[in-house]
């Protein structure tokens, strides 16, 4: 079967293009090689919260002009402002459709807070339906908005750890007044097989869980929670795209609980990787899971195929979304003892944005330093039409997008989601802009 | 100002330190052991972890041969829970010819090293990851030593034994009056505070930091400080340890232990200033790597985990120039003697493979000083945890422990194994049934669970996760506690939280990890680090909680008086 488009990589980046490509009507197919990124992550979209050496950003897509100015290479540069707004409008419709409401600022281009398992307020754009109740100005400036914030968690659950939360919370500004306390509540875990918590991962939890746990999880917080504004939870109620449980247990206690993500696998992650890979079959997108794309083949200026080592897939375009390292769509390869590391692309060994070879050049003295990380950097370097090179010399039918580019850091910008999204949605409308323009 | 008494004092909390203190404990003297960071975090904790048999010294330092088989037989007997008997190989490669096999062979009959020569075939058999290109071996009777346990068991028994162990604590001057050192001068690392501790004999047990404590007195020793660089590969590759047989050299020695092996090392002279601000260099990833494989062709393919560095505190009685000819032998100095200096003994010099022939010697100097007439019984009494025999260790979950047998109990055996593997017959104060959340596995690649986080923090005195990291391995497997540093940071929190800030011990850890993972950042090695980024930053924002808490610090500034007031009620409120 001869595909119109062809995806390597079924992550956020992947998945966008895919669900675009499909609702223009392609014949689209999206080759993954395994977990997506997408499982250890927030589940909520970044798109801007920090250029280097200006205050935290409020209004990412405000701010796109000037990060383009900073970084003229960044990803965002050369999609521009009102199309990055734009394909993430689209993308928050997209998941709607499925039942995945993400949540909006009450001015939809403005950030609002998530906050870490490690009490740390990290700006967004699209939250997990149970996380809107933060926006912008309850932790900006003196914070005046809370008087109590609570903490509970599952007895024995260890990937969310309300110690580690408090005392993050009381370093931020705004939580300096604030009361902060914590307790745990036991569970039975009605569909757990006896297994308890302490064995769990967040999914696993929220399957275990049932409406007896709910009760349970319902009477203990209204008898012990009555004037905190906020009662932060771990994410592991819904395993499924509607949220339900969450939502009723805030009815029934009339508490403002939020859940938060928890360390990997996230449940939220997960939820958001369900919805793409729901949209994009609903739109009769293919997908091929489990399967690692390894080489592909350039004639001239154009990609014929991909290899699978055992397959040899063919299409008219191909979008590379990859990933980074983690998903092996970069790699860095000593080719003997001797020689230094070199960072390379491995399906077609595309030109990289250049960094030093020598590991330490390539990474900073401190882990979590302010100036982030150069192997973050790293990535694919487009040329001025956009398109990635091999040689120097660009490629017209394929299309990059998501992780696997370079010049941006989607740590210390925040914007991982919103690149992977525009990138993904950019990629998507050049091929169809492509396909139409044959057809016409 | 706060004053402590004791009959001895022992500065410094490696493995002779450790030594030292158990051994004055066990003759009955009241002790206390003053250690500035934490219990094996200077050289005890950077080396192989070789339990050497001596064969490395039998050409070049006969008398270091001689005692090391001497305490490889007496440690075997009393800290087999520190210990794996794998015995190791001399190999003899094709560039390095057999004529120092001969010179080899007759050192160990010299200094009692059983040998016993192999065919390069019946050497492939047995130890199948050994370069097959080699053309001779020799067994001896090499082992794996664990450094921090074994550190970790004497202070527990020095502890049992009536001793008291301060760490974080620096000393920071010698009391000297009239002649006599009558005890140090200290400060508590974490709150400030100096405080005195009077002690009859201070025994100066630095090691690679003994000038220090001796300029106190105006003292000087010529110490010739060399560093060692190590890397630790993913996995472990081979069964015994794997030398080269050939004068001592770079990368000569792969040492298996627990789920790695350890390439080592190198040498470099190391001036007195540098030695706070070790880093492995690129030069010496690419030697460990290139000879390395030379022992273990599978090395290549390997993942690197970590490099780090230690120094050897070698003492320098020549003027004679390379460290490698310099004795690994011990140094002990009763400046009673030898600067009419009573009260005050320096033990040196040596390595971990003597650290308790050190302590013997280091505390039958204070004792003749003391009067006790106690003599030293640490080379017959077994530490803590080493009461299982090799048979018990290997059948694993089927050890009985003071009438509780982990057979009976439904933990998965890589639970209770790893356990016992870890602390012996001690495993019982923590792998209990009753207790479900005490088995909850924190760290999945070495196994460690919730009980023996709490055990190490109540029984062993850990206080960060560094400290546990020593006591339990939690964080030392592939992943470097990608996840399980937080959730132990979380566990830490709940456990001791009036002394313990669980985020700064946490970012400690993690930029400690990172110094080691840094230098051979390539591979899985770099997809495991972006992962962990990931997950620490992009997820937990751990890095900005930093950066939010400076922010915080500068505008508390501007205003003070309203937020203190605040915080000041809201405290009281939740103590109400």
């Amino acid at each position: 079967m001869i595909h119109e488009c062809l995806i390597v990589g079924g992550g956020l980046a992947g998945l966008t293009a895919g669900i675009r490509c499909a609702e223009a009507g392609l014949k689209v197919a999206v080759v993954s090689g395994g977990e997506s990124a997408l499982t250890f992550a927030s589940g909520s979209i970044d798109v801007l919260g920090s250029i280097p050496g200006q205050p935290v950003v409020r209004r990412p897509f405000d701010a796109i002009d000037c990060l383009a100015e900073l970084s003229p290479g960044h990803p965002y540069a050369k999609i521009g402002r009102e199309k990055v707004f734009q394909s993430l409008g689209w993308f928050h419709g997209q998941m709607a459709e499925v039942g995945l409401e993400l949540g909006l600022a009450s001015d939809c281009r403005e950030n609002q807070w998530r906050i870490t398992a490690a009490g740390s307020l990290r700006p967004t754009w699209l939250s997990q339906p149970a996380t809107k109740a933060m926006p912008w100005e309850c932790f900006h400036g003196d914070g005046a908005c809370l008087q109590k914030v609570v903490f509970v968690n599952i007895t024995g659950f260890l990937d969310f750890m309300p110690e580690l939360a408090m005392c993050g919370l009381k370093q931020h500004p705004s939580f300096r007044s604030v009361a902060v306390e914590h307790f745990n509540i036991n569970l039975p875990l009605e569909h757990g097989h006896g297994a308890t918590a302490d064995t769990m991962r967040a999914p696993q939890l929220a399957s275990a869980m049932g409406d007896r746990d709910m009760d349970i999880l319902a009477r203990v917080l209204s008898e012990r929670v009555q004037d905190a504004e906020l009662v932060v939870m771990p994410a592991c109620f819904d395993p499924d795209l509607g949220c339900n449980r969450l939502q009723k247990l805030r009815q029934r206690t009339g508490l403002n609980i939020i859940d938060i993500a928890t360390l990997p696998p996230s449940v939220h992650g997960l939820r958001l990787h369900k919805a793409l890979r729901n949209r994009f079959r609903a739109l009769g997108g293919f997908l091929i899971p489990g399967t690692e794309v390894r080489h592909g083949t350039v004639d001239g200026d154009r990609v014929m195929s991909v290899s699978t080592g055992e397959d040899l897939l063919s299409a008219d375009h191909f979008i590379l979304a990859s990933g980074s390292f983690f998903s092996k769509g970069l790699q860095s390869v000593k080719e003997s003892m001797s020689d230094p590391c070199s960072v390379q692309e491995p399906v077609f060994n595309l030109d990289l944005h250049s960094w030093a070879d020598q590991p330490k050049d390539f990474s900073s003295h401190q882990f979590l330093a302010p100036e982030g990380q150069n192997f973050v950097r790293s990535g694919v370097a487009l040329n001025q039409s956009g398109q990635p090179m091999v040689a120097g010399k660009g490629l017209h039918n394929l299309h990059v997008s998501g992780a696997v580019l370079g010049g941006y850091d989607p740590v210390q910008e925040c914007s991982g989601g919103g690149v992977a999204i525009s990138t993904g949605w950019q990629a998507a409308e050049n091929v169809i802009c492509q396909v139409k323009g044959q057809q016409v | 100002m706060r004053r402590l008494e004791a009959d001895v004092v022992i500065i410094g909390g490696g493995a002779t330190g450790a030594g030292v203190f158990r051994d004055c404990c066990l003759r009955g003297m009241r002790s206390i052991l003053v250690e500035r960071n934490d219990i094996a975090s200077g050289t005890t904790g950077r080396n192989h972890g070789l339990l050497h048999s001596g064969a490395r010294y039998v050409v070049t330092d006969s008398h270091s041969a001689a005692e090391c088989i001497r305490e490889n037989r007496t440690l075997k007997h009393i800290a087999g829970h520190c210990i794996e008997k794998t015995d190791g190989l001399f190999i003899s490669l094709p560039e390095d010819g057999l004529s120092y096999q001969q010179d080899f062979i007759n050192g160990c009959a010299r200094a009692g090293i059983p040998t016993e020569i192999l065919t390069p075939q019946q050497a492939l058999q047995l130890e199948p990851s050994v370069n097959p290109a080699l053309i001779g071996a020799v067994r001896i009777p090499d082992g794996t030593i664990d450094p921090f346990r074994i550190t970790s068991a004497n202070i527990l028994d020095a502890r049992e034994h009536g001793g008291t162990l301060l760490s974080d604590t620096k000393a920071v001057g010698l009391i000297i009056r009239m002649g006599h050192v009558q005890g140090i001068q200290c400060r508590d690392q974490r709150t400030g505070e100096l405080f005195e501790i009077r002690a009859r004999q201070v025994i100066n047990a630095t090691g690679a930091w003994c000038h220090e404590v001796m300029e106190y007195a105006d003292l000087s020793v010529d110490m010739y400080h060399s560093r060692g660089a190590l890397l630790i590969m993913g996995h472990r590759l081979n069964g015994m340890v794997i030398n080269r047989c050939r004068k001592p050299g770079d990368a000569d020695i792969l040492v298996p232990g627990d789920t790695v092996s350890v390439i080592g090392t190198t040498s470099t002279h190391v001036g007195r200033h540098e030695l706070e601000t070790l880093e492995v260099t690129d030069e010496e990833v690419r030697v460990l790597l290139e000879e390395g494989s030379k022992l273990a062709p599978e090395m290549m393919n390997a993942r690197v985990l970590r490099a780090y560095c230690g120094v050897r505190p070698l003492v320098s009685l020549s003027s004679d120039g390379s460290d490698r000819t310099i004795s690994r032998g011990l140094v002990a100095i009763d400046h009673a003697e030898s600067d009419a200096l009573p009260g005050l003994i320096t033990i040196t010099g040596g390595k971990l493979m003597t650290y308790r022939l050190m302590a013997e010697v280091a505390t039958d100097m204070a004792v003749r000083h003391l009067g006790v007439s106690e003599k030293c019984s640490t080379a017959s009494k077994p530490l803590p945890g080493a009461l299982l025999s090799d048979q018990d260790k290997s059948k694993g979950k089927n050890v009985q422990v003071g009438g509780y047998s982990l057979a009976d109990s439904s933990l998965p055996k890589t639970v209770a194994g790893s356990a016992v593997y870890r602390h012996g017959e001690r495993a019982k104060d923590f792998v209990k049934e009753d207790s479900k959340w005490c088995n909850a596995v924190v760290c999945e690649c070495e196994v460690v669970t919730r009980g023996e986080i709490l055990y190490a923090v109540d029984q062993l005195n850990a206080r960060s996760l560094s400290d546990l990291r020593r006591r339990t391995r939690v964080g030392m497997g592939p992943c470097q506690g990608e996840m399980c540093a937080c959730r132990t940071a979380g566990l830490l929190a709940e456990s001791r939280s009036d002394q313990i800030d669980a985020l700064d011990t946490l970012q400690d850890f993690i930029e400690e990890r990172w110094k080691g993972v840094r230098p051979v950042l390539w591979g899985d090695g770099l997809r495991e680090a972006e992962f962990s980024y990931w997950v620490q930053e992009g997820l937990l924002g751990l890095g900005s909680l930093r950066q939010q808490a400076t922010c915080a610090a500068n505008a508390v500034d501007t205003t003070a008086d309203h937020t203190t007031a605040d915080h000041t009620a809201q405290d009281e409120e939740r103590t109400a």
